[in-house]
């Protein structure tokens, strides 16, 4: 396994920034980073109530913030056209939050980001053959691409396919959550996402801070999972089945129960996404 | 003895200040709170004074709001050190910064001009040189939906068309065509147009784009314009004739 293919990871692993350097900067990143929700309740253009509706309509359809607003009246174009422009002006990458520290020089920066893109050519490389080998890959790609956008919309967690699923990944994944997605144009895609024991808390962690489970206690995690996977098929077309409870133990490698997988990465946490071969 | 004529005094540039009461918050915690509010005055050719709110950063955004010296003097209270503290350094750093994000994307270093638009735009949201100079680093990189974000902005930019900018919206349509977003391109030009209507060099631009979209008709009669505008221009007629040699291929049976 060859990092977890995010630029800060890529930066530690060239021994190019110290752990604390990165957490400094991502912390000025998250400071100067505000969310679309944030700048209209400061711009005095939405009220915190309307931002939290769309938040909640957001949890269920695949759209931006923005678009939801105008649709349901919060919002007018003009507004949104001058804060999106406003959050992207203020928007820090990591790069310039490490050059802002001192951490990097330019020139330095600029070296690491060509052999970062070279490494980011592999990785899609990588991804597009773990897609192919599946047996309906525009499928899959549908659906890898639907689970990053739902990850994002709904747990705020960047996520990147990094290639095959490989064996040893796959033992160290032991919680198994089976679900099936009825997509237009593809039909019925049975699959599972396969995690440590992290992600599920980590999604438990999100999802309470983003309000759609507020009154659960904790040690309910695979319920926030379910949650987002309900939410991503949904997204996807008609939900089905994401309900069932969650195996404890899944088999040691995909590909010996006739499955494909790909392995996922979000900061802090591998996961695999497992493609169940299609039945009858 | 004749007596001199009173000398000109300098157009007044200056910061003035007053009490305002703003409403803050939603619902139960909405109230009022008095604000001091800071505006740039410029006295304009006629006498009136445009008045500039001026932002966190102390620079003056927004439209300009224009109020007689008898009114000014009656509201609001001059506050010079403002200015020659606060303003003027801003105004002189941004300016910096705009200079050497631009000298930076003329050497092709797309990436820091990138960062040093963006921190001009940090400090007022509303700069034209830097919003073109950010939309032109995109384009020229290729990347599109970054583009569409400033394209947005600069159309509803007040100031974006004026003469003062005409060698920018004019390469900044030039690289919206060369991109392929035709449809922003058409739009990008028509607004500028409708505010600098003399302007050939527009004309032909458009006709060009019209030519990619697919449009003759309109694409021949924008040259048209263009030729009223400066008969003199060879560029213009080239391209008037070539559209005249296509349709003569079209109707060739």
């Amino acid at each position: 396994m060859n990092g977890t293919g995010f630029f800060g990871d890529f930066l530690l692993r060239q021994g190019a920034v110290t752990p604390d350097q990165l957490r400094q900067a991502l912390a000025s990143q998250a400071r100067s980073n505000r969310r679309m929700g944030d700048l209209c309740v400061e711009a005095g253009v939405m009220t915190p109530g309307q931002v939290e509706d769309v938040l909640d309509a957001q949890r269920g359809t695949d759209a931006c913030f923005g678009q939801l607003a105008i649709a349901r009246g919060y919002l007018r174009r003009k507004d949104l056209d001058a804060l999106l422009f406003r959050q992207h002006v203020n928007q820090v990458h990591l790069g310039e939050a490490l050059l802002t520290l001192g951490a990097l020089t330019e020139r330095r920066f600029c070296e690491l980001l060509d052999l970062f893109h070279a490494q980011e050519s592999r990785r899609r490389r990588s991804v597009d053959a773990a897609l192919d080998a599946t047996t309906r890959p525009e499928a899959a790609r549908a659906l890898a691409t639907g689970l990053e956008r739902g990850f994002a919309r709904q747990a705020g967690l960047c996520v990147k396919p990094l290639g095959p699923l490989d064996p040893a990944s796959a033992a160290a994944m032991p919680h198994v959550f089976p679900a099936t997605a009825v997509m237009p144009g593809f039909g019925r895609l049975d699959f599972a996402l396969r995690m440590g024991d992290d992600l599920p808390r980590l999604l438990g962690a999100r999802l309470r801070v983003a309000g759609a489970a507020a009154d659960s206690a904790p040690g309910t995690e695979p319920d926030a999972v379910r949650t987002l996977l309900d939410g991503v098929c949904g997204q996807l077309g008609r939900p089905i089945g994401s309900g069932r409870p969650p195996r404890p133990t899944g088999p040691a490698h995909p590909a010996a129960s006739g499955e494909t997988g790909l392995l996922l990465a979000c900061p802090g946490a591998l996961f695999g996404l497992v493609l169940l071969p299609l039945t009858a | 003895m004749s007596s001199t004529p009173p000398e000109a005094s300098a157009p007044l540039k200056s910061v003035f200040t007053t009490e305002a009461a703003t409403t803050v918050g939603f619902g139960t915690t909405k109230r009022k709170v008095e604000q001091t509010v800071y505006v740039f005055v410029e006295e304009q050719p006629d006498g009136m004074m445009a008045c500039r709110a001026l932002n966190g950063n102390f620079v003056p955004s927004g439209k300009p709001r224009l109020v007689s010296r008898e009114e000014l003097l009656r509201r609001f209270t001059p506050a010079p050190n403002v200015y020659l503290e606060r303003v003027l350094p801003a105004l002189r750093g941004l300016e910096r910064a705009v200079d050497e994000a631009d000298r930076l994307r003329e050497s092709g270093q797309g990436f820091t001009a990138e960062f040093e638009y963006k921190n001009a735009l940090r400090i007022d949201e509303n700069h034209v040189r830097a919003s073109f100079g950010l939309g032109l680093t995109y384009l020229e990189r290729g990347d599109t939906d970054k583009a569409v974000l400033v394209f947005r902005k600069i159309s509803r930019l007040e100031g974006a068309f004026t003469p003062e900018f005409k060698h920018l919206f004019n390469e900044f349509g030039i690289q919206l065509r060369k991109n392929g977003m035709l449809i922003q391109a058409v739009g990008h030009y028509a607004k500028a147009l409708r505010l600098t209507r003399t302007d050939e060099h527009l004309h032909y631009n458009l006709a060009r784009t019209l030519y990619d979209k697919g449009k003759l008709r309109a694409a021949r009669r924008i040259l048209k314009k263009a030729l009223l505008l400066r008969p003199d221009f060879p560029e213009a007629r080239a391209f008037l004739k070539s559209l005249g040699r296509h349709d003569a291929k079209e109707s060739a049976p």
